[in-house]
């Protein structure tokens, strides 16, 4: 393995590394929040009959939807920093191809 | 994850409800008490875990932006970018609920369980529920609705407009005003402001989460720029050890204060002032030495929520006892950020219309830190205040400790000053020399003295005792720390 290969490899790996932990990270927030929405909507249940019954309840409902969001949104961001590593090491193969026919 | 709770029989904004007691009073409001508790705690600690994340979206950030180059990898920077955005501003609006229902909800609640009178109960749900529909706007990300029934009733201290931070000359160095301030903004208002001033994790009179969040972001870029590694490291490290601990203050040099869990919601806090030889990177020490306090206090194994320790390490402490037996000066240069600490804890607790119990202890030189942040007439916030092993108050006697009442300075009384020693230990001794004031241990000086010899230690038949003596005070079941325990059982 050249120089540069072993570069791209451990790169590979971090960066991989990195986006597999961010994965995880919000993955863990996901699920925290899901139980922050159904302790606020036991809230909005317990002060029903109040002015602030359901707008607690609204809260409830607007956090799970953030959450989606924001789950898509970190998704969007791993494919994203895969995409770009998988085109760097396309453009590196590609390097790598030219210099070995240049060398012919 | 279902964008809908479990729960679906909770309540929609669109339902007709009626109003107050007038129409259906919740049948058990002991309930609502427990739910909003609840609800309160999980949205901090949500909002503490998206910072934590936050902190982990910067280092992917930083990698990426230090080695990708191309148009692939900018774009995924820019990506991470808006994501690192999104987190930190969650992670602020849940801080905003959190706050809101810790105040808010916590007068409600009150209001209900005290039986007060219909209209009292009405007001306190048309103020929480006003600024409930802040906290929507913001998780709807449509901005915050205007501040108008929010602050109804609650002017913004000083008089400014909450609504308007812009256009208020907000006084930074003013914890009781700041924290109401901070507490009437809105969460926009209040994103916009932790964006201009990074430095607000510092700021006393800002609620404990937010703080914590702030700073922990702090103190990752200190190690990353290598300022004072070993100290951040062994913030960082205590940090980790404990997912309830918050970093309540953190600088460059390494001058910080920990706590065990949030005192904002805490039932007693209890801050430890360390002295000679101190620095942040034995903060685990005072800590644990708060901690043991806590538990003597409260009788349990665990005080958990129930007593919050801080270790105060907010001032670069003597590092010998040469240094901190031959000069005050440097007890004198930190006392006012002891005195603004405690306000700001005081100021923050006090929002929800409850006060709850705050002690500071001074061990050793902390003693004079703590008795010179005293010394002024705009006084001190705590209920009692404890030199354990004191070289000196910094002061002559009682008659220079002053309590700072809610806002409002008066003399400390005796009970309210406490002086404990161990008769073996010779540092209380050095009071003598009156370079450091005089003890509170000593009578002399009036405050309450509790004696902390070990009953039947003798010095002739072990002399180690004169060495260990001023070390022992915190050691876990033993008696100076039950003797202080049992002092600050006491009603506050």
């Amino acid at each position: 393995m050249s120089i540069e290969e072993t570069l791209l490899a451990v790169e590979q790996l971090e960066v991989g590394a990195l986006a597999r932990r961010l994965e995880d990270s919000v993955g863990e927030l996901d699920f925290s929040a899901r139980q922050t929405v159904e302790v606020l909507a036991a809230a909005a249940l317990a002060a029903a009959g109040m002015e602030s019954g359901p707008v607690l309840a609204e809260c409830s409902r607007l956090l799970a939807q953030r959450m989606t969001t924001l789950s898509a949104e970190s998704e969007g961001v791993v494919t994203g920093i895969r995409d770009a590593l998988g085109i760097l090491v396309a453009a590196d193969q590609e390097v790598g191809r030219d210099v070995a026919a240049a060398g012919k | 994850m279902s964008p809908q709770p479990e729960n679906s029989a909770a309540p929609s904004l669109d339902q007709d409800v009626p109003r107050g007691r007038g129409g259906s009073l919740p049948a058990d409001a002991g309930h609502i008490v427990t739910t909003f508790d609840l609800a309160e705690g999980a949205a901090s600690r949500l909002g503490q875990e998206a910072a934590d994340i936050g902190s982990e979206v910067d280092s992917v950030h930083d990698f990426l932006a230090r080695r990708w180059a191309g148009r692939a990898g900018r774009e995924a920077v820019r990506r991470v970018d808006e994501l690192q955005m999104s987190i930190k501003e969650l992670s602020g609006h849940l801080f905003f609920l959190s706050d809101v229902l810790r105040v808010e909800g916590s007068r409600l609640a009150r209001a209900l369980t005290a039986g007060g009178e219909d209209f009292e109960v009405d007001d306190a749900d048309r103020v929480l529920a006003a600024r409930l529909r802040q906290a929507a706007g913001a998780l709807a990300g449509r901005g915050a609705p205007s501040s108008e029934g929010a602050s109804a009733g609650r002017e913004a201290p000083g008089g400014g407009d909450a609504g308007q931070p812009d256009c208020v000359a907000v006084q930074w160095n003013d914890p009781r005003f700041l924290a109401g301030q901070w507490h009437s903004l809105d969460p926009d208002q209040r994103l916009r402001l932790l964006r201009q001033y990074p430095e607000l994790g510092n700021t006393d009179g800002i609620p404990a989460d937010q703080r914590d969040a702030i700073n922990r972001e702090r103190l990752d870029r200190y190690l990353d720029a290598q300022i004072a590694p070993a100290a951040h490291s062994a913030l960082k490290e205590y940090l980790a050890e404990d997912p309830r601990r918050m970093l309540l203050s953190v600088d460059a040099e390494g001058k910080a204060a920990v706590a065990s869990g949030n005192p904002d919601t805490a039932v007693r806090v209890l801050s430890f002032v360390p002295g000679t030889g101190s620095e942040a990177e034995s903060i685990s020490l005072s800590a644990e030495r708060a901690e043991n306090v806590c538990a003597a206090a409260t009788g349990a194994q665990d005080p958990g929520q129930q007593c919050v320790s801080v270790a105060w390490q907010g001032y670069a402490a003597p590092p010998t006892l040469v240094d901190a037996g031959t000069s005050a000066a440097r007890a004198e240069a930190n006392a006012s950020e002891l005195r603004s600490f405690a306000a700001g804890i005081d100021a923050v607790d006090r929002l929800d219309g409850v006060n709850a119990r705050h002690d500071l202890l001074g061990y050793s030189y902390g003693s004079t830190v703590l008795g010179k942040a005293a010394s002024v007439p705009e006084g001190l916030a705590a209920d009692r205040m404890v030199h354990v092993g004191s070289p000196g108050a910094g002061v002559a006697s009682l008659a220079e400790q002053w309590v700072d009442d809610n806002g409002r300075g008066r003399p400390a009384t005796q009970p309210e000053v406490i002086g404990a020693a161990s008769r073996w230990d010779a540092v209380p001794w050095w009071s003598e020399t009156g370079i450091l004031g005089t003890s509170p241990s000593d009578p002399r000086f009036g405050a309450t003295v509790i004696d902390l010899t070990e009953p039947g230690e003798n010095p002739l038949r072990n002399p180690g005792v004169l060495i260990e003596a001023h070390t022992r005070y915190f050691e876990p079941d033993s008696y100076p720390l039950s003797e202080i325990g049992r002092a600050l059982k006491g009603p506050a």
